[in-house]
């Protein structure tokens, strides 16, 4: 209660044997309030430090993000081109074997068997595989690959070797099917049935263009394959070389975490023997004054 | 000195003080600004990242739903004569058949060969119609989202009209020798025995399954577009999320200065006043 009543405060100041203990309060105060500024500034320049390093941690955890989508988008692309061309090619082998038999020569032809899947590659795929090759992907990739691996690697072998072959084969893709449109719709039964009398259009010659296009298309999609394959691991070895940049990133923020700590503990000793030589010194000032007023007294 | 009386440092002091305290109070009320700033951009984050999830579902199951189209249409193209040839051959009451089938001679002298062929065809229709439909309907819950009502080179209304079969039977009954409705192909495919149809029957099957095949690979070549039109609307959101999270980042920096610089703020206020009173006992001030 009595500290409320400001006039007693200001008599508690005012009284002379109290100034020595102020002053001493007000030291460790102020010794505590430059420590406090000190550790305060100490943080705030290892913060600065550590968003720095926490703003290429980001940017690293986005690249991981892309990259392991990338390899996400191209595994599915693989596995789906796969699974429908082992499957298409076991029907279409079927087929083959079929057209090898007595009956199956004059019910099978080259526009039932390899029409169809020239026209729908042609149609599907031909623009995206345009864009690919005009806008060099490939050979972007093939940069990164060279790059990555190396001019001298297995992988940049392969790569070159495959992309030679891909573009023997990607002018199928050149060729207009569009023009097959009404004799692969075609409803008119008469035509089908007069098929059936002749061996004309039989598969089992192999010296037909669309036989000879269908291989060019699967040799293509061998290639690609193999192109896909060397990207993938490209993807993989740079995911893991994100997780080594990520660790690193994280053991230096922690390692900031922890030279803080030991700063502001060394700033805080160093401060301490500082404050404690001041407050001998001031001590020993006062001491030989006092001395001075008992002697005069005397 | 005279006792009561503030000198020159003593203001100073106080005003050093006083500085302190405005720049702390400064600090206290924009790091209240930019805690603001970050709670606004981190909902808009949310809401983005979700939208983007969203688009990405929608252009991976129009991709799996389009392979899915080519392969039927594909498998379907292939086997677009095969059986009906093989019907010709063995069903045709046409001289040039009879005698071809005769002199290939190789046929099992029976009738379940052709039987089995006829019920084959007759399964593989039935199969044909059910994955259309499921196909059909898998588009349609797509096409429910937000983003297709306002594509102007893409008409969902035109997709659902062309694979619901409407008027299929009107529009090509050129095709057709019999068939003119969705009642008398129900009832020749679930309906009527198999030994009961005759070639033309069989002729508007082999037509009807054609027709379904190039109505879907029409149909379907109109996807990839779509596909292209949301992964680049993707891109694009995916550029502004980049900018949003270094923003957020920006922002979380920026408050954790604030927050230091309030802190040093009101410690140096209480050091000057700290050293006013030290000033004013040591000079007998007070």
């Amino acid at each position: 209660m009595r500290f409320i009543r400001f006039s007693l405060l200001l008599n508690t100041f005012l009284n002379k044997s109290n100034k020595p203990k102020f002053l001493k309060f007000i030291n460790i105060g102020i010794f505590f309030s430059l420590f406090a500024i000190s550790s305060a500034l100490i943080t705030f320049y290892i913060e600065n430090k550590i968003d720095k390093l926490e703003y290429s941690l980001s940017e690293n955890h986005i690249l991981q993000k892309d990259n392991k989508q990338t390899i996400e988008h191209f595994v599915q692309l693989k596995v789906v081109l796969k699974s429908i061309m082992i499957s298409d090619k076991a029907i279409t082998e079927l087929y083959e074997l079929t057209a090898s038999t007595k009956l199956g020569q004059y019910l099978i032809t080259v526009d039932d068997l390899y029409l169809p899947n020239l026209f729908i590659e042609g149609q599907e795929s031909a623009k995206l595989f345009k864009e690919m090759t005009e806008e060099g992907l490939w050979e972007g990739l093939q940069e990164m690959v060279s790059e990555w691996f190396g001019k001298e690697s297995k992988e940049y072998k392969d790569y070159t070797e495959a992309l030679e072959s891909f573009y023997k084969y990607v002018d199928v893709y050149e060729k207009d099917y569009e023009k097959y449109y009404d004799r692969i719709f075609n409803y008119d039964l008469n035509i089908v049935a007069d098929e059936i009398l002749n061996k004309e259009k039989s598969i089992n010659y192999w010296d037909h263009e669309f036989q000879k296009e269908n291989k060019k298309f699967d040799k293509l999609f061998y290639e690609m394959f193999i192109l896909l394959e060397i990207m993938e691991k490209l993807f993989y070895e740079l995911s893991l070389a994100y997780e080594d940049d990520i660790f690193k990133l994280n053991k230096e923020i922690v390692g900031l975490s922890k030279q803080e700590s030991k700063i502001i503990i060394v700033a805080f000793i160093f401060q301490f023997i500082v404050f404690i030589i001041i407050q001998y010194f001031e001590v020993l000032s006062i001491q030989p004054k006092k001395l001075k007023n008992a002697k005069r007294k005397s | 000195m005279r006792r009561g009386n503030l000198n020159k440092v003593s203001y100073i002091l106080i005003i050093v003080s006083a500085i302190f305290t405005i720049v702390s109070y400064i600090s206290d009320q924009l790091v209240i600004r930019y805690e603001n700033n970050l709670r606004l951009n981190k909902f808009a984050y949310q809401n983005l990242d979700t939208e983007i999830k969203s688009l990405k579902m929608i252009s991976n199951n129009l991709t799996s739903l389009e392979v899915e189209s080519t392969v039927i249409v594909g498998a379907e193209l292939r086997e677009r004569n095969f059986w009906i040839k093989n019907l010709i051959l063995f069903e045709s009451d046409k001289k040039r058949f009879i005698n071809h089938k005769k002199n290939i001679n190789i046929f099992i002298d029976d009738d379940f060969p052709i039987f089995n062929i006829k019920w084959r065809a007759m399964q593989s229709t039935k199969d044909l119609i059910d994955e259309v439909v499921e196909i059909r309907n898998s588009y349609r819950n797509i096409f429910n989202e937000g983003i297709f009502n306002n594509i102007d080179f893409y008409s969902v209304d035109e997709f659902n009209n062309n694979l619901s079969g409407n008027d299929w039977f009107k529009k090509y009954s050129d095709k057709f020798y019999k068939f003119k409705n969705w009642d008398v192909i129900t009832s020749k495919l679930y309906d009527t025995e198999i030994n009961d149809l005759d070639i033309k029957d069989w002729a508007d099957i082999r037509n009807f399954r054609l027709l379904v095949a190039e109505i879907l690979f029409t149909e379907t070549k109109k996807i990839m577009p779509l596909i292209e039109y949301v992964d680049k609307i993707i891109v694009d959101k995916e550029y502004d999320l980049e900018i949003l999270f270094f923003e957020t980042k920006k922002i979380n920096s920026y408050k954790n200065y604030f927050i230091l610089t309030g802190i040093i703020s009101q410690i140096l206020t209480l050091f000057f006043l700290l050293i006013l009173f030290r000033y004013l006992i040591k000079e007998r001030i007070i």
